[in-house]
């Protein structure tokens, strides 16, 4: 409950209290007064009449003593009037009917027994009972008749006058007095509450810009102030308030500002607590380890890491040298999927303002995009130094080649009949030349970085192409090749005579792959992959497969699983940079029984329609 | 049209010469010009014209102009004036007075209140459960009221209890003889009994049984009367000059009259007191209603 309501209630509770009482007591205060004074009165009348109507008394008359009851029934307010004699009989009585009882009751006797003029209150009558005393005065020769208290022991009792008067018309005007004073208290309470109220709303309003400007800086929003134009104690507080706040703001680092770092930190980080299980993890964590983040945390850290970091769940190692700082560990863990990924393991002790340890931070980059490129810079490398190197040896060997090849078929020319002896030396001279000319071409080509003129080109026209150029060989090996054209293809930026040798060269290496016939299959397709669309060339064989620590070196330049004199270990590695220099991508997926190149040219125009693209 | 308009008129004048004549032959003598007597008069004056001569005998010290007129007095004085022998006497407004005949003038009086009859019925629709009406009397005039007391049984089922006092001094002990034998007290336009004594003893013993008392006059309902069922002072002096009429024309009207018109005035608390539940329609008839 608020402290304004509380000290409203309380406020409304007391004035509730206190009018209360005050209306109760001040309703008995005017009873007692009005009874008083009615009392008074009926005193003053039963005496009066006590003193005139002696005479009716002693001759025992109604008819002298009726007339004046009545008149003192009148002017007493009085509901009955009574006279009675010494005995307690009822002599006269302004309810006629009742003229002749005898009233012997305790309460009467009590009154009629008194010796002085008796008022008595029942709850809603007053009754008061005078005695009327007779005495004879020996001088006067007569009795003299009186009233009230008896002056001397000479005076004989010789009646009553009893007057009751009704209290309700008493008690009724007591009441409006107390509803006028009711509503009177009830409205200078009501003032009274309200002032109270505007009071309070006065003193606490600062304490609420306090409380306001408090919840602001408990959500981070330091520098808060509050404007309160006092110099009273709660003005005091809240200059003392506004200077914290100022000071917060210079010194203090929000949460909501540490959350946000944390959270979009690239690297994958973990807070693990003194027992060994996460507390805290970012967003990239999560994508490390592929869980949820409810099933991360409160798990030990070895186990949600694995690999070679599930060590990290035995306790001896928690308790010694667990919490050393390690940095730059290449480690692999293993994620949900269970796939394996190498890490980069930093960890460092976490404490707090004192030294203590409070846990460890972990940070475990994921190297997998990092080895890739090193491998790919590595390979790159090797490609440019072979590229260089066959340039160079092919330029120097080209011009010997063409003396020899030259020669070779010119003194083949002379020879007198193709059954002369040298004919068959020459033969071979030229022949081995010519596959010598034809590998410095390879050589030519896979050094020939920035000299690839590109078009756009039909993938499927050139597949087309070049199956017709494969089918003999095919043939002969008992291979069937298969065709499956995807229609709709659109063009790409490419140099069709490259593309075409990327087609050969896999389609030989595949056929090769199938020493004792199989199937070969050349499929193309478009595939939206990211922001791009790509024009795909499968190639296809169910031949032995590549060894799988083998797939990683058969794009290397001279790198033949081939016998000597089969291969020249160029052919792959020949796809995989007319690939690169028309910015695709080579992958290859094989098993024993299946091998798969794949081969992707980008298509530069994804925003089109494919009609668009087509055109 | 044309032809009826003159005969109205023909009518009209020849009422308004018979009332004329009328008043020619009548004196009014009031014993004062208080307002009661001044309301009579009007009363008289609405019968027989406004020309009719009226001598007010406060004022008046000198002989009365008689001429063989009809004399209408208004108030016990001027009823109980010497007249001339043979003077045709009327009086009204002089409540217990019973004149006696004196040769062949005819002392014919008003009386103040209505029949016991037409009063009996009106106490009957306000009181329905009336069986026994007790009437307290003690002078000779209220016997006219009682000569009714059979018609009233036959047509109404009430029963009139009559008990003549010989003073008030009787009061309590005939209403506590009354007690039990009564539903309902009427007073008679009685003088002896109308006092503030008498209305405060016959109050006592009403409210205290249960028994509701009814009164002459709707100035004394006050007095805790349940309801007063009587005639208005302009109503006794239009009665006095219709008999006035009838002498004149030569016929004699009955010795005692009767005002035809009652009024009644409810008293609310005094039915409250007496737990008496007045039919709210009823009421509404009222000619007065005290809270």
């Amino acid at each position: 409950m608020k402290l304004q309501t509380r000290i409203l209630c309380l406020g409304l509770i007391l004035a509730i209290i206190s009018g209360g009482l005050t209306l109760g007591i001040a309703k008995r205060a005017f009873d007692a007064i009005l009874i008083g004074q009615v009392g008074q009165i009926g005193t003053s009348e039963v005496n009066n009449l006590g003193e005139h109507a002696a005479d009716g008394i002693r001759e025992r008359s109604e008819s002298v003593l009726l007339p004046q009851l009545q008149s003192a029934q009148q002017a007493s307010g009085a509901h009955d009037a009574i006279a009675l004699d010494a005995a307690g009989n009822v002599l006269a009585h302004t309810e006629i009917t009742r003229t002749g009882e005898h009233y012997e009751n305790a309460f009467h006797v009590d009154v009629l027994s008194s010796s002085d003029t008796v008022v008595r209150r029942t709850a809603d009558m007053l009754i008061i009972c005078a005695p009327v005393w007779e005495k004879h005065v020996a001088d006067l020769g007569e009795a003299l008749l009186m009233a009230g208290a008896p002056n001397d022991s000479a005076e004989t009792r010789i009646g009553s006058i009893i007057l009751e008067i009704p209290l309700a018309r008493t008690l009724a005007v007591s009441s409006r007095i107390v509803d006028r004073l009711a509503l009177i208290i009830g409205i200078i309470g009501l003032a009274a509450i309200t002032g109270l109220v505007l009071i309070v709303r006065g003193i606490l309003r600062p304490v609420e810009l306090l409380i306001a400007g408090t919840e602001k800086i408990a959500q981070g929003d330091y520098g808060t102030e509050i404007r309160v134009s006092r110099a009273d104690e709660v003005g005091q507080l809240a200059g003392a308030f506004n200077r914290m706040s100022r000071v917060l703001a210079e010194t203090t680092v929000s949460k909501e500002f540490m959350q946000g770092v944390f959270s979009n930190m690239t690297e994958p980080l973990f807070v693990v607590g003194m027992n060994g299980q996460i507390s805290a993890c970012n967003e990239a964590a999560l994508a490390l380890v592929g869980y949820e983040r409810s099933e991360v945390l409160g798990q030990p850290l070895g186990m949600v890491l694995g690999g070679q970091l599930c060590s990290l769940d035995k306790k001896d190692v928690m308790q010694e040298g667990w919490m050393e700082s390690v940095k730059d560990a290449e480690k692999v863990l293993v994620n949900k999927q269970g796939t394996r990924i190498e890490v980069l393991y930093s960890a460092a002790p976490l404490k707090d303002v004192q030294g203590a340890t409070q846990g460890l931070i972990v940070v475990a980059r994921d190297m997998t995009e990092r080895k890739t490129m090193e491998t790919i810079i590595r390979r790159s490398e090797k490609m440019s130094a072979v590229g260089q190197l066959a340039a160079g040896v092919a330029h120097e060997i080209n011009n010997p080649l063409g003396v020899i090849l030259g020669y070779a078929q010119a003194l083949t020319r002379r020879l007198p009949s193709p059954d002369d002896p040298s004919a068959v030396p020459l033969k071979s001279i030229e022949k081995e030349a010519l596959r010598c000319k034809n590998l410095v071409q390879d050589l030519l080509t896979f050094s020939r970085v920035s000299k690839v003129e590109k078009e756009p080109t039909d993938l499927n026209k050139i597949v087309t192409a070049a199956i017709s150029l494969v089918n003999a060989q095919a043939r002969m090996g008992q291979i069937n090749v298969v065709s499956k054209l995807s229609d709709n293809l659109p063009h790409f930026l490419g140099n069709p005579n490259q593309v075409q040798q990327i087609i050969i060269n896999l389609s030989t290496n595949a056929m090769d792959a199938m020493p004792s016939a199989g199937t070969l299959t050349v499929k193309t397709e478009l595939r939206d992959e990211g922001p791009l669309s790509w024009v795909c060339l499968l190639v296809q064989d169910n031949g032995t497969g590549i060894p799988s620590d083998l797939v990683s070196k058969i794009f290397e330049p001279f790198f033949t699983t081939k016998p000597v004199g089969k291969g020249t270990g160029l052919g792959l590695s020949l796809v995989h940079e007319i690939v690169k220099k028309h910015s695709g991508t080579v992958d290859v997926r094989s098993e024993p029984g299946f091998t798969e190149f794949c081969v992707k040219f980008p298509v530069r125009f994804t925003d089109r329609p494919k009609e668009a693209a087509l055109s | 049209m044309r032809k009826s308009a003159p005969i109205l008129l023909l009518l009209l004048s020849s009422l308004a010469a018979t009332a004329a004549r009328a008043g020619e032959n009548v004196l009014v003598v009031m014993s004062s010009e208080l307002a009661p007597y001044q309301e009579a008069l009007a009363g008289i004056r609405t019968e027989l014209g406004a020309n009719v001569p009226v001598v007010a005998l406060s004022k008046e010290t000198g002989e009365l102009p008689l001429n063989g007129q009809v004399v209408i007095a208004i108030g016990g004085k001027a009823a109980i004036h010497p007249y001339p022998e043979g003077t045709r006497l009327i009086y009204c407004l002089a409540p217990g007075l019973a004149l006696a005949k004196k040769g062949k003038a005819a002392g014919i009086r008003v009386e103040v209140s209505p029949t016991l009859l037409s009063m009996t019925r009106r106490f009957k629709s306000i009181q329905p459960s009336l069986k026994r009406l007790g009437v307290l009397w003690t002078s000779d005039s209220m016997k006219a009221y009682l000569d009714e007391a059979d018609a009233i049984r036959a047509e109404l089922g009430v029963e009139i209890v009559t008990y003549r006092l010989a003073g008030t001094d009787e009061l309590p002990e005939t209403l506590r003889r009354l007690q039990g034998k009564v539903d309902a007290l009427w007073l008679p336009p009685d003088p002896p009994l109308i006092s503030a004594a008498s209305l405060s003893t016959i109050k006592g013993f009403s409210w205290a049984n249960d028994v509701p008392f009814y009164v002459p006059s709707d100035g004394l309902t006050a007095s805790g009367a349940l309801a007063s069922v009587s005639s208005s002072f302009r109503d006794m002096g239009r009665t006095a000059a219709k008999a006035a009429r009838t002498l004149i024309e030569g016929r004699l009207p009955a010795a005692t009259i009767f005002p035809d018109i009652t009024k009644t005035t409810f008293n609310l608390s005094a039915a409250k007191e007496l737990n008496v539940q007045v039919d709210q329609g009823l009421i509404g008839t009222g000619d007065q209603v005290l809270p």
